[in-house]
């Protein structure tokens, strides 16, 4: 949630000359990201973080499915939009300004469709990676043995095929990605 | 922009502190992250009060205009000391309605005045931004017209629930040592 800040004031400052550019079409899966996703996501996470005493438990188990809903989300927008300076779709040349005419173009772009998957079998590869080293270290500081040892368990499971996935996946989009060749 | 950049950084020290003041439990470390999200949440309103100020800074305020609130200022005017008194007067839901519509009148206020300009140049009229030459092409705006209609009344329904969860003014009971993250609701989360 923090890092997005700066990255939308980045795009302002930093790339200023691309903005002005490209505004009209990055502008529109940005805003997306912002009303879909952003809110979404910072909102459930402090109801998640502050809501322990305050909501049902079930409640509360459905606010943090409800943040990685909103991330997953805003991956996508932000994909849809970084996928476009790769591989250009939907647009028309308009006084030398590139303006979007079909949105959908954007959201099928091989190169997104490629892209985010391999960025949401990368984010299980990270949070399986980060989950099985803090159990590890539980289970020879003797933490918790019977909680560990699930949770171990559970990021094996998902970090083995999602390792797998984020090959395959990445090999695909390496193939049809313009410019580059197996 | 650049004091609105800065600002930033106070948003982003007080976006953090909420996380990090609790990952060490040593005095100092606590009290250094409490100084910080104090200070962010004072600065950020401040800045962003300033950043609005500037604004208005370059528009010509005439005489005539100077002295007459219009309408939508009265109201942010009167709010506001409402908001006040109701605070004094310890009926905090009423307050806090009473800050909202300052701050909606606010917005409303700078931006219907600052109408068709939306940011005034401060050296030409013709670098002015204007909603003329900052709006997107009209296929961008349907577009994003369709997907506001979807998601804008989401997002005010959870944004209204989230408020309703936590109404409660915070006080030192509140706190007591069963939290997210502790050895027993990961246990429960985990359900073993």
């Amino acid at each position: 949630v923090v890092t997005g800040i700066v990255q939308e004031f980045e795009f302002g400052m930093n790339w200023g000359a691309y903005s002005r550019l490209v505004g009209n079409v990055f502008g529109a899966p940005l805003a997306m990201e912002g009303l879909g996703a952003f809110f979404l996501e910072s909102t459930f996470l402090g109801l998640w973080l502050f809501g322990w005493d305050k909501l049902p438990r079930r409640v509360h188990l459905l606010t943090i499915w409800a943040v990685t809903l909103g991330t997953a989300l805003s991956a996508l927008f932000i994909m849809a939009a970084n996928s476009w300076m790769q591989h250009p779709v939907g647009y028309i040349m308009v006084n030398g300004k590139p303006q979007l005419n079909d949105i959908w173009a954007l959201f099928t772009n091989p190169v997104f469709v490629w892209g985010y998957a391999k960025v949401l079998f990368a984010a299980l590869v990270t949070g399986a990676a980060v989950m099985l080293a803090v159990s590890a270290w539980q289970l020879r500081h003797r933490g918790d043995q019977a909680v560990f040892t699930r949770s171990a368990r559970l990021a094996l499971v998902i970090l083995v095929p999602a390792i797998l996935f984020t090959m395959l996946i990445g090999d695909e989009l390496g193939v049809i990605e313009p410019g580059t060749s197996r | 922009v650049d004091l609105w950049d800065g600002n930033e950084v106070w948003l982003i020290v007080r976006g953090v502190a909420f996380e990090y003041r609790g990952k060490r439990d040593r005095e100092r470390w606590r009290r250094t992250w409490d100084t910080l999200l104090t200070a962010g949440s004072v600065l950020a309103p401040l800045v962003i009060g300033i950043a609005l100020g500037d604004l208005l800074h370059w528009t010509h305020v005439t005489a005539s205009t100077a002295f007459f609130l219009n309408p939508v200022e009265l109201l942010a005017v009167l709010a506001a000391i409402a908001a006040v008194w109701l605070v004094y007067d310890r009926r905090d839901g009423f307050a806090f309605a009473a800050t909202t519509v300052t701050m909606a009148a606010c917005i409303v206020s700078i931006f219907t005045g600052l109408y068709p300009n939306v940011m005034v140049s401060s050296t030409s009229k013709a670098y002015n931004l204007t909603v003329y030459n900052t709006a997107s092409g009209p296929y961008s705006l349907k577009i994003l017209t369709i997907v506001v209609i979807i998601f804008l009344p989401a997002v005010l329904a959870y944004q209204v629930w989230t408020y309703y969860i936590f109404r409660r003014r915070v006080s030192a009971d509140d706190f007591r040592p069963a939290s997210p993250g502790d050895g027993d609701s990961l246990r429960r989360d985990l359900h073993v």
